[in-house]
């Protein structure tokens, strides 16, 4: 049986602890990527994906009917990375960025995908890792998970316009950025 | 992105393609333990229990609180029946409070208690003192009952007098400690953990809070201490990783926490790295038993120590040897080791790089090292 997450959260509520376990399993590797792209760190960013959905676990009787899950669990997510951030000494975070590049190489999904077109897709995830943090996770929220524009507005408590503006700007800083790493390159 | 032909277009569509990591395999798992332990919280209790529909489920302290209240009301039934004789009212003897039976009314106060029903449950404790003012454990949950209605006063009060009959009450001395520690007056909280710990010296709460005094009073030397004597004893949870980070920010890594599969364990480095195998053991032991509950885990431990030559991989190899013995024969994880006579360096919690030596690092990798990610 395929349940929706409103479904799972009413049953979760109810007692039954061990379908939460069905929420992990759809949602831990965003929720992941997210704490790695701010940690920069697979340890930290375990950590902080556990903190995470138990935090959610904890508040999931605030959830109110009609909302949609994921949005609502990465507003608490990208809260706690914010929180997260702000104590954390950003020199010790950049002494791990080269063991993160590493391993994402790893990953290896888009097996179809042509050599040019991973190389390019690299080239983005790298951009993306040089704008600011908020935008960036406007942008992937937005294109890589393919949530609504009000639910990126309901994350990031912004305007929907607000948001618009942000993936516009955002949008272009990343092709400023791409372009100047292919004028060093050539 | 070829001829510097980048366009919005083009960059929206690569975004969709990004990559993302596979979470951890044992991430879920770790969450879900933490899910099974953790409890709901009060609000949320009362929460649920207004806004949603009514359900029959079976819990076991629901059913000892609705038979013991059963038990006790049956048993009330047949005294007041027996001595209807003597009262006007059959009625004489009701739920509120048992005339005549300090027991009774201690039993039904801790089940009220453990239903968050306070006001009530004090109600009973208080006929319970009433009747036997000597029973320290009547008395003494009286005082947890002012504690859970925030009235700190009557509960020191309580466990004042516990005390005065029982001296060697050891409830009570940690519970005035934490009365004191919570009001503020932290030399006051030292003298009765110190009371209660000279009975048992192991109680987990007394030697943490005692280590959270002396910070308070700004005593590293004996802040250190404290916490180092809670975490000889204990080892796991929440409180004994905050009890490591207390240390660490203190500068003291004599304890350290490590990765094993999808377990943390916590180490004393300096008992690992004494010459003495019988030191060394209760760690290797933790270790071991670690070791054995990951699977699929090839162990990697590196020894540091720039102070005397040689001796770095001394301790390695033995720390093997050690951990083989403990693990018996028929273990299958592989374990590596490797040295340096150079000190380990480790960040600090405030950015600083701090060298240690000697000093232990011990991680666990998949022991194959192949890529687990299956795609159905």
């Amino acid at each position: 049986m395929n349940y929706s997450d409103e479904e799972i959260v009413k049953e979760v509520l109810a007692g039954e602890k061990q379908l939460f376990g069905v929420l992990v399993d759809r949602y831990q590797r965003p929720v992941y990527n997210l704490m790695l792209r701010y940690a920069q760190n697979s340890d930290e960013a375990a950590d902080l994906t556990q903190d995470a959905f138990m935090r959610s676990f904890e508040r999931l009787w605030l959830f109110r009917t009609g909302e949609v899950f994921f949005p609502w669990l990465y507003s608490l997510a990208v809260n706690l990375a914010k929180d997260w951030s702000r104590k954390k000494n950003r020199q010790q975070a950049k002494m791990h960025i080269l063991q993160y590049e590493a391993a994402d190489r790893q990953a290896d999904e888009d097996e179809n995908n042509s050599s040019e077109n991973r190389q390019e897709i690299e080239q983005v995830q790298h951009g993306l890792m040089e704008l600011p943090s908020r935008t960036r996770e406007i942008l992937i929220l937005r294109y890589r998970h393919g949530c609504p524009i009000q639910d990126v507005a309901g994350v990031f408590r912004l305007s929907e316009s607000a948001v618009k503006m942000r993936i516009k700007r955002g949008l272009a800083q990343l092709r400023d950025i791409l372009l100047d790493k292919q004028s060093q390159q050539s | 992105m070829k001829n510097r032909q980048v366009d919005e277009k083009k960059i929206e569509e690569l975004l969709q393609k990004t990559r993302e990591r596979e979470a951890p395999l044992w991430l879920k798992q770790e969450i879900m333990h933490r899910v099974y332990r953790s409890n709901p919280s009060l609000l949320h209790r009362l929460m649920s229990r207004f806004f949603q529909p009514p359900a029959l489920r079976f819990s076991p302290v629901g059913l000892v609180l609705v038979l013991l209240i059963a038990a006790t009301g049956f048993w009330g039934g047949i005294l007041a029946e027996r001595h209807s004789s003597d009262v006007n009212s059959p009625r004489a003897v009701t739920m509120s409070a048992f005339a005549d039976n300090a027991g009774a009314n201690y039993l039904i106060g801790r089940g009220l208690l453990a239903g968050n029903k306070r006001e009530a449950a004090l109600d009973f404790f208080r006929k319970a003192v009433e009747l036997e003012p000597d029973t320290a454990e009547y008395v003494h949950w009286q005082g947890v009952a002012y504690w859970s209605l925030g009235k700190e006063d009557l509960e020191r009060q309580s466990y004042f007098q516990t005390v005065q009959n029982h001296p060697d009450f050891v409830p009570s001395l940690v519970n005035l400690g934490h009365n004191y520690l919570e009001s503020g007056d932290y030399n006051a909280a030292l003298q009765y953990y110190e009371r209660a710990l000279q009975n048992d010296p192991h109680i987990s709460e007394a030697l943490y809070n005692s280590a959270l005094a002396y910070q308070k009073l700004d005593n590293e030397a004996m802040e250190r201490q404290a916490f180092r004597d809670y975490l000889e004893t204990n080892r796991t949870g929440k409180w004994a990783y905050r009890a490591v980070d207390h240390l660490h920010q203190l500068g003291d890594f004599t304890f350290r926490s490590y990765r094993i599969g999808i377990h943390r364990i916590i180490l004393n480095v300096t008992d690992l790295l004494q010459p003495d195998s019988v030191v060394r053991q209760k760690e290797v032991e933790l270790l071991a038993h670690a070791v054995n509950r990951a699977s699929r885990q090839e162990l990697h431990i590196v020894v540091y120590n720039k102070e005397k030559n040689g001796m770095a991989g001394k301790t390695a190899l033995n720390l093997r040897n050690q951990l083989l013995r403990q693990l018996g024969p028929e273990q299958d994880h592989p374990i590596k080791v490797s040295w340096f006579e150079a000190a380990e360096t480790v960040s600090s919690q405030n950015g600083e790089n701090l060298q240690l030596s000697p000093s232990v690092l011990i991680f666990s990798t998949l022991s194959n090292g192949e890529n687990r990610r299956k795609s159905i």
